[in-house]
């Protein structure tokens, strides 16, 4: 080669190689503004791409009775959903499926037979159904597993703990009360996802963080739940009522031990009853109290002074004229004492010592009983029943009123109230949950008992327990109330409820209850029994009494009490006399004589009240 | 034919060990890359591995020859990738709509690969026996126009507009590279621009949907704009250091296209980071201008006009390609050389090294 031609070439390549240098220092310069400049917002759209977080739900906590049984548990069960983009044959698939699972067939195939990436087939199926579906081996259906509620004691205190839904939200009772302990704290797993949009966990977390929500102890006694469950049961089906309610506080605390309503239902598969069932009449309804109430009246006149225990007031021939209407008793007491009038629970002794307590200061203690206002347990749907203004009552309201017609109290008011009484005077606030723990045990909140107000003196108290004892003692009205071996206190009440036709109280439709304590002196147990409708019996020392009586004796063993008394060689002989005397006071014991009219208030008094 | 002692001694290892670096980080990137997918006939990485192979064999084969024996078969090799071509275009195989494959019993040969280096071969026959002292005129150029457009036609009848305009780009600058006068460089220019229209009309539509995408990506980010997106993410979240061999996500959870090919180069970035990065085009610029050394201290114009076009069309085919992936050119099919999968890029790459090692060991043999 010849030099200039050499020296031209050379010249070139040094051309070329700056060329060179300047398109290096060009991508250079674009891979810092991409990776070193840029990196940021880069970044974060990368991980917009490939991260997904994943929301875990926490396995719901448990509820366990106050003994730590096991009221309601979550299981991990299996769901089963379907990718209708990747099923070939949504027609053979459906027949497979409606074979296994209990399933529309229509609409299965219309979910297969969709062009959506995901739809449920069978949320929380059972175990051997989950198998089944699996034996398949089916292409595009998949298993998630699922936390299902599970109450292990079935329909037991059933409208109590309430239930949950299928996405396990609280619906009803403690399960939405508690909710958020129960669910627990949802957390947000980072993990992977590919441009296909499968995930990859282990990439990022190896572990899945095991989350459980809260749990709940409950002041129920299980033991107490179940006799009580079956007692009412009982009592409803022998009594033909429409429904029961009890309920069982202990009176120093008001924890509740037992809620029962009957008739119940089983919160596992809670869509088979009808929506009403699963109410807590209990909390939600009222009712007129009837009789039960005149102890609050009497226990108000003792506080005020108006009255004292021995007392003697002319309940004349079992007639009282009030306006141009008459307030009956069973039969002609004549002169009573204040006792008594509790004891034979006497109409118009009531309305006589409601007159010298006078309305503003009945209506004054009946609220502070509670009656008229929410008694604060933490369950929902707790109703205020309802006390009318006293400036709004009329003669004849307060006459009614007196006797707890005109009135309406919720059980549960009712049941607290009773307990002030068997508690010297403290209205407590009834609970159900004693305590939350997380799940590694720790105690995030102990509930503990809450006195409301004090509402008489002890010795008013202590005075209206002497007059309930009377009433369960032979001759009173409440004397099927009495548990063998344990004495026992209350007050029965026979309510007339207002018939929505004729707008006057109904002569066959009665609200029957006995609310009470027991022990008599040192009062462990407060109980309430209503049974709703009860027919032909009706009368609550006759229909709820029993009830009673039959819980206190199943209970009472329960809480380490023994009986005082062995059972006496006398019982037949003493149960007979205790039919005669029953006999004197209602005639036919519980029957409805012809014409027997307990109470009746005219259409224009019903109409008023209304 | 013998082998001299001094050809031996004058073996250029670092042109080797250059290429066999850049080919071996191309298996470990293929490895990470390839590593999600279940492609058949055994793993990507090895397929890659039995390529390398195979062109070290050709390459070091090529030795053996002096590469004057090319110069003076230049033509007749011409001759036969023109044949080679028009074989394709009547019997190649067709994939994806373009037909651009040879059917060679147990593996898949791409003639137009081949092609650009015999164009290379060919014009650098055809001017090293023409000295142009003014620069190249008009008439000077229809016939180095003519040898390198009929490939190029035939090339983009295939059609392979990648391949096409990689070598449409090396020849040019190769004829740039002999000096054009100006008025038939502005003429060769405005002629050019003249075609634009033309070649526009020519295009496939996903072709003309991959420029207007280059100029506005977020138009369609999950469409047209998907490719160049992606690749901007991989390559700009492995920030400075990388993410780690193996450990891309973009990448390994397939949000990049065409990882083991044509953007192989973002899966690299996106893993080694900016440093990486800068490793990879610093082993490009050294592999590159040492070949520009071999084409300078080649005593004979063949030899030097060869290395160069050698040298063009190494980096033209990196250029591009890098460009592509960082965004700062159109999506255009053309693999990252020695570091994406193909095994014909790769076999004819190795020819290019083994002519260049060739054009290197013989540099003394003409020395007066």
């Amino acid at each position: 080669m010849k030099s200039s031609q050499v020296r031209w070439t050379r010249f070139r390549i040094v051309v070329v190689f700056c060329v060179f240098l300047l398109a290096w220092g060009g991508l250079i310069w674009r891979a810092a503004s991409l990776q070193i400049h840029n990196r940021d917002q880069l970044v974060k759209v990368a991980e917009q791409e490939y991260l997904r977080n994943i929301k875990l739900i926490p396995v719901r906590g448990d509820i366990f009775d106050r003994n730590g049984e096991k009221l309601a548990v979550s299981l991990s069960v299996d769901s089963i959903y379907a990718e209708p983009i990747r099923i070939k044959d949504p027609a053979a698939m459906t027949n497979q499926l409606v074979r296994i699972l209990d399933l529309d067939r229509g609409r299965i195939l219309k979910k297969l037979s969709s062009k959506s990436y995901f739809v449920w087939v069978k949320r929380q199926v059972d175990p051997d159904e989950s198998a089944a579906v699996r034996a398949l081996n089916a292409k595009g259906l998949g298993f998630i597993k699922e936390s299902k509620r599970f109450y292990p004691n079935f329909s037991l205190a059933s409208h109590l703990l309430g239930f949950v839904g299928v996405d396990a939200q609280g619906l009803e009772g403690i399960e939405v009360a508690y909710d958020d302990y129960f669910r627990g704290e949802v957390a947000y797993m980072p993990v992977m996802r590919d441009a296909l949009g499968r995930t990859f966990q282990d990439r990022l977390s190896k572990s899945r963080p095991s989350m459980k929500g809260d749990n709940l102890t409950l002041t129920i006694d299980r033991r107490i739940q179940f006799v009580v469950e079956k007692a009412l049961n009982r009592a409803v089906r022998e009594y033909n009522a429409r429904s029961g309610i009890c309920i069982v506080l202990r009176p120093r605390t008001g924890e509740v031990l037992a809620m029962a309503v009957a008739p119940g239902f089983n919160p596992n598969v809670y869509g088979q009853y009808p929506p009403k069932r699963w109410r807590n009449i209990a909390l939600t309804d009222s009712f007129d109290p009837g009789s039960t109430l005149k102890i609050f009246l009497v226990a108000a006149a003792l506080e005020e002074g108006v009255v004292k225990p021995f007392d003697r007031l002319d309940c004349g021939n079992g007639f009282m004229s009030i306006g141009s209407r008459v307030v009956h008793d069973s039969r002609g007491y004549g002169r009573l004492t204040v006792s008594n009038i509790v004891k034979y629970s006497s109409n118009i002794g009531a309305v006589k010592i409601g007159r010298r307590l006078g309305s503003d200061h009945f209506y004054t203690y009946l609220a502070n009983f509670g009656f008229g206002s929410k008694t604060g347990i933490d369950l929902p749907g707790e109703s205020f029943g309802l006390v009318r203004p006293c400036d709004k009552w009329t003669e004849v309201d307060a006459a009614n009123i007196a006797f707890g017609q005109g009135i309406s109290v919720t059980a549960i008011q009712m049941v607290a109230a009773m307990s002030a009484l068997a508690n010297d005077g403290l209205l407590m606030r009834p609970f159900v949950v004693s305590k939350i723990t997380d799940p590694s045990g720790k105690i995030i909140k102990k509930f503990r008992p809450q006195v409301v107000r004090r509402v008489v003196s002890e010795r008013t108290a202590r005075e209206a327990r002497r007059m309930l004892r009377m009433v369960v003692e032979e001759g009173g009205t409440g004397m099927l109330a009495e548990p063998e071996g344990y004495p026992a206190a209350g007050k029965t009440g026979t309510a007339q409820k207002l018939d929505k036709n004729t707008r006057s109280y109904s002569k066959t439709k009665f609200v029957s209850s006995f609310v009470g304590f027991m022990p008599y002196d040192d009062p462990e147990l407060a109980v309430l029994v209503i049974l709703d409708e009860p027919w032909p019996k009706f009368f609550g020392g006759v229909v709820a009494a029993p009830t009673f009586k039959e819980i206190g004796e199943k209970v009472l063993p329960l809480l380490n009490l023994a009986p005082r008394s062995r059972p006496s060689v006398m019982t037949s002989t003493l149960e007979k006399k205790r039919n005669s005397e029953l006999e004197r006071h209602f005639g036919l014991v519980g029957q409805v004589k012809a014409g027997f009219k307990p109470y009746q208030l005219n259409r224009k008094m019903a109409g008023q009240n209304s | 034919m013998m082998i001299d002692r001094r050809l031996i001694q004058n073996f250029d290892w670092i042109l080797l060990c250059l290429v066999l670096t850049l080919a071996g980080l191309g298996i470990l990137n293929l490895y990470s890359a390839s590593s999600g997918s279940q492609a058949g006939g055994g793993p990507v990485y090895l397929k890659q591995a039995y390529w390398l192979a195979l062109g070290l064999v050709v390459a070091l084969a090529i030795l053996f020859f002096d590469y004057h024996q090319a110069e003076k078969t230049a033509y007749m090799l011409y001759a036969l990738g023109l044949l080679l071509l028009i074989l394709v275009l009547i019997s190649g195989q067709t994939v994806s709509g373009s037909q651009r494959w040879l059917e060679l019993g147990f593996f898949r040969f791409q003639p137009s690969e081949l092609v650009k280096i015999i164009v290379l071969v060919t014009l650098a026959r055809y001017f090293s026996r023409r000295e142009y002292p003014e620069g190249l005129g008009l008439k000077d150029l229809i016939m180095p126009m003519l040898l390198a457009g009929i490939p190029f036609l035939l090339i983009l009848a295939q059609p392979d507009l990648g391949t096409a305009l990689h070598l449409a780009i090396v020849c040019l600058s190769l004829i740039l590279f002999l000096k054009v006068r100006w008025d038939a460089l502005l003429l060769l220019s405005s002629g050019v621009a003249a075609a634009m229209p033309f070649i526009w009309s020519v295009l496939k539509a996903y072709q003309k949907q991959r420029i207007i995408t280059f100029l506005n990506p977020a138009k369609d980010p999950h469409g047209a704009g998907y490719h160049i997106i992606q690749s901007k993410i991989a390559v700009g979240s492995g920030q400075a250091w990388g993410k780690g061999f193996m450990k891309g996500t973009q990448s390994h959870l397939r949000f990049l296209p065409e990882q083991q090919t044509d953007f192989a180069f973002s899966v690299f970035a996106e893993e080694w980071g900016f440093v990486g990065a800068l490793v990879l085009l610093g082993l490009f610029f050294l592999l590159l201008v040492w070949a520009l050394r071999i084409a300078n201290r080649s005593q004979d114009r063949f030899g030097a006009l060869l290395g160069v076009g050698l040298v063009l069309l190494i980096f033209w085919q990196f250029f591009i390609n890098i460009c592509m992936v960082i965004g700062l050119m159109p999506v255009v099919g053309i693999p990252l050389p020695f570091i994406s999968y193909g095994g014909s890029s790769l076999v004819t790459l190795f020819i290019g090294v083994g002519l260049l090692l060739n054009i290197s060991m013989r540099r003394f043999m003409f020395q007066k």
